[in-house]
């Protein structure tokens, strides 16, 4: 039996919901695979076309998020392939198989590692703060934020640096210490 | 590999600023070591939890990728089923916007304070145009779409209509009051979305600051537009503030904050010295409601025959002044001005007369407009130290036991006549004493921290230090005048009224 418009529509409005729970953690795992491309969001997007184009490919009531990841991951080698083919300085398709293998996709850990984050930003000195968010809020804003606290840009780099890392440490003492008391 | 060396390649693969040879370097460890790559793996997480929740308009909002998606088919002139279903939708949901939302005019009005400086596409009639940015430098506008919304807004501000109810604020602090008939008017900031369900609120959003909201009357809702987006719905007397990775965190509400009308003047703070408060802040700007002001000393101002009136006279430490407002940050333009009788006998060789900001060995980002005693000459001479380490002095001594009218603007980034700062003396701009100042090297811009933990708050008669040790300033001070705004010579002769220098009666 041929499925009514109305079966066809819910189907498409759980496709659409679905599509868009995903796309913080899709978004990570392509970053992830990507990292020092600078092609991430070009990339997601095209993953989000792939999605909607073989729709008609994912079996409803299996997992979506699994059948997502595995399209994302053939897109990207797909990218990365034709990427070093152009003579592009990137990691190889071995190591990104590998590194995806090791990706630990959690929709529920999502949330608490935002809070950790949050946690850790909230305890930042505000001068710091401003710094990790010039970092990634604006592209060249480093640069521009050494200008007007009249730093040079290499302290600047230093200092972010520090606070990455330091931010890193943070963030996973956060979650390990929750963990602990779940 | 180290584990620092590790850091650093991970951290410089993030940012794409790798070479062919380092990223190698980092394939060859990453493929032979699993505790580097998973180091590597909880890194970029972090990494990419930090782009989620900081790179605002960089990850993909509900539908999003939807959109973006129906924009690519229509170029390819591929429109199938899904998006005539949603254009269906959209369709339907702007018939419903007009039928239940639009009033027959929703044209924003605009009107300014004096002096206010602005720019963009504004009618004759005093319409702002569909979609151009309004930007103001400095000053306050009102907004009035008649019979559903007023709005004041004070600058630095930049704001787009964006069509009918709804007003895109990138910068700025706004009031905002909505009647009933404009219920469901939205301002849009670069971070959060509020919807007005009745009622009066103020919303501040600037580009280094995490928004606030707050609610005086009926309710609003409120969403993130990042991160954990989290959505809340806030009534009277609530107000929240934005946490780094988009959720909302209560907060006190501060309707002394906003300004709900068109000051008859630009805004500014005043401190006669007059009247039976003679500490309390007088002007058109919203910091001066709810402004604590108190001695150091917690006793009364200790005060003497002034300009005008009284003025406060400063000869103990417990005399000087502390405020509870932060100052004016950034590199914000500003105007310090005010009338001093130095004391003849008491001249320490820098003596803070107007200060405020952060004057810490790492920051040392201060604003504080003072006498220095020039060690060549030993003449005491106007002196301005902003942000790290820069210093403007004039050259004209200051007379002991005279009144004198002083004068100090601070254009910031705005550099007009290729001068970052005047400084005046009896109405006449001083000419800079490089060898007694440390002038800036090149066009950086000089700023003022006002959010650390080691800034100090608005003080007068002392240095932006704690407790005022050190930098005092020894005699009389009157009518302080603090303007958040660059003003031109003549408008600075203007603050001395008809009142002349001692010197010039």
């Amino acid at each position: 039996m041929k499925p009514q418009p109305d079966e066809i529509n819910e189907a498409m409005r759980d496709f659409v919901r679905d599509v868009t729970e995903i796309q913080p953690a899709l978004r990570a795992f392509i970053g992830y695979l990507m990292s020092g491309t600078g092609e991430v969001a070009d990339v997601t997007q095209e993953v989000n076309l792939l999605l909607w184009e073989k729709r008609d490919q994912f079996e409803p009531g299996t997992n979506f998020r699994a059948w997502a990841f595995t399209c994302a991951r053939y897109c990207v080698l797909g990218h990365l392939r034709r990427m070093r083919r152009e003579g592009r300085h990137i990691f190889s398709p071995e190591l990104v198989d590998q590194l995806a293998d090791e990706w630990q996709d959690d929709a529920k850990a999502h949330e608490k590692e935002l809070v950790a984050l949050e946690y850790c930003l909230e305890r930042l000195p505000s001068e710091d703060l401003d710094l990790v968010r010039t970092r990634y809020g604006s592209h060249g804003g480093v640069q521009r934020l050494a200008n007007r606290l009249g730093q040079s840009a290499g302290s600047m780099r230093i200092r972010l640096f520090r606070l990455r890392a330091a931010l890193k440490r943070c963030v996973e003492q956060q979650i390990d210490e929750e963990g602990d008391f779940a | 590999m180290n584990r620092r060396e590790l850091e650093r390649l991970t951290q410089g693969m993030a940012d794409c600023t790798l070479s062919a040879e380092e990223i190698s370097t980092l394939e060859e460890e990453l493929l032979t070591n699993p505790d580097s790559r998973d180091f590597y793996r909880r890194s970029m997480r972090v990494e990419q939890l930090l782009e989620e929740s900081l790179h605002l308009g960089s990850p993909p909002a509900s539908g999003e990728w939807m959109n973006a998606y129906m924009r690519r088919r229509q170029r390819k002139a591929m429109l199938r089923s899904a998006l005539a279903a949603a254009a269906v939708l959209l369709v339907s949901a702007l018939v419903l916007h007009h039928i239940f939302l639009r009033e027959p005019d929703t044209t924003i009005r605009v009107a300014f304070s004096p002096g206010t400086s602005w720019s963009g596409s504004i009618g004759k009639d005093g319409k702002i145009a569909h979609g151009e940015p309004v930007r103001l430098e400095f000053g306050v506008a009102e907004l009035n779409i008649p019979g559903q919304v007023r709005a004041v807004i004070e600058g630095p501000a930049e704001m787009v209509l964006r069509g009918p109810g709804l007003l895109e604020l990138r910068e700025g602090s706004g009031w905002f009051r909505v009647d009933e008939s404009g219920r469901g008017f939205r301002v849009l900031t670069p971070s959060v979305e509020v919807v007005d369900l009745g009622t009066e609120f103020g919303l501040v959003t600037r580009p280094d600051e995490l928004d606030v909201i707050h609610v005086f009357d009926g309710r609003v809702r409120c969403s993130a537009r990042f991160a954990m987006k989290e959505e809340r719905e806030l009534r009277a007397d609530e107000s929240l503030r934005l946490s780094p990775v988009g959720r909302w965190i209560e907060q006190d509400p501060n309707e002394a904050m906003f300004l709900k009308s068109l000051p008859p003047k630009l805004p500014g703070i005043w401190f006669s010295f007059d009247g039976e408060d003679p500490l309390k802040p007088e002007g058109e700007y919203p910091a001066v409601r709810g402004m604590e002001v108190r001695t150091h000393g917690g006793g009364p101002a200790q005060l003497t025959e002034g300009v005008e009136g009284k003025a406060l006279s400063l000869r103990e430490r417990s005399d000087t002044v502390r405020t509870n407002w932060p100052g004016i940050g950034g590199a914000a333009s500003r105007t310090i001005a005010c009338w001093i009788r130095p004391d003849g006998r008491n001249s320490p060789p820098f003596a803070g007369i107007v200060s405020w900001g952060d004057p810490s060995g790492s920051q040392l980002a201060r604003c504080n407009f003072m006498i220095g005693k020039s060690r060549k000459s030993e003449a005491r001479v106007l002196r301005f130290a902003v942000g790290r380490s820069t210093q403007f002095s004039g050259s004209t001594p200051i007379v002991a036991g005279e009144w004198q009218h002083i004068a100090l603007v601070f254009r910031g980034t705005r550099n007009i006549d290729g001068d970052m700062v005047e400084l005046y003396l009896n109405g006449e701009r001083e000419q800079l004493n490089p060898e007694f100042s440390q002038l800036p090297k090149d066009d950086r811009v000089i700023s003022t921290v006002i959010d650390s933990l080691k800034s100090q708050p608005l003080q007068i008669g002392c240095g932006p230090f704690p407790q005022s040790y050190g930098g005092r300033f020894f005699g009389d001070i009157d009518e302080v005048r603090i303007l958040p705004r660059a003003l031109s010579a003549r408008e600075v002769k203007g603050l001395m009224g008809n009142r002349k220098a001692a010197s010039d009666r």
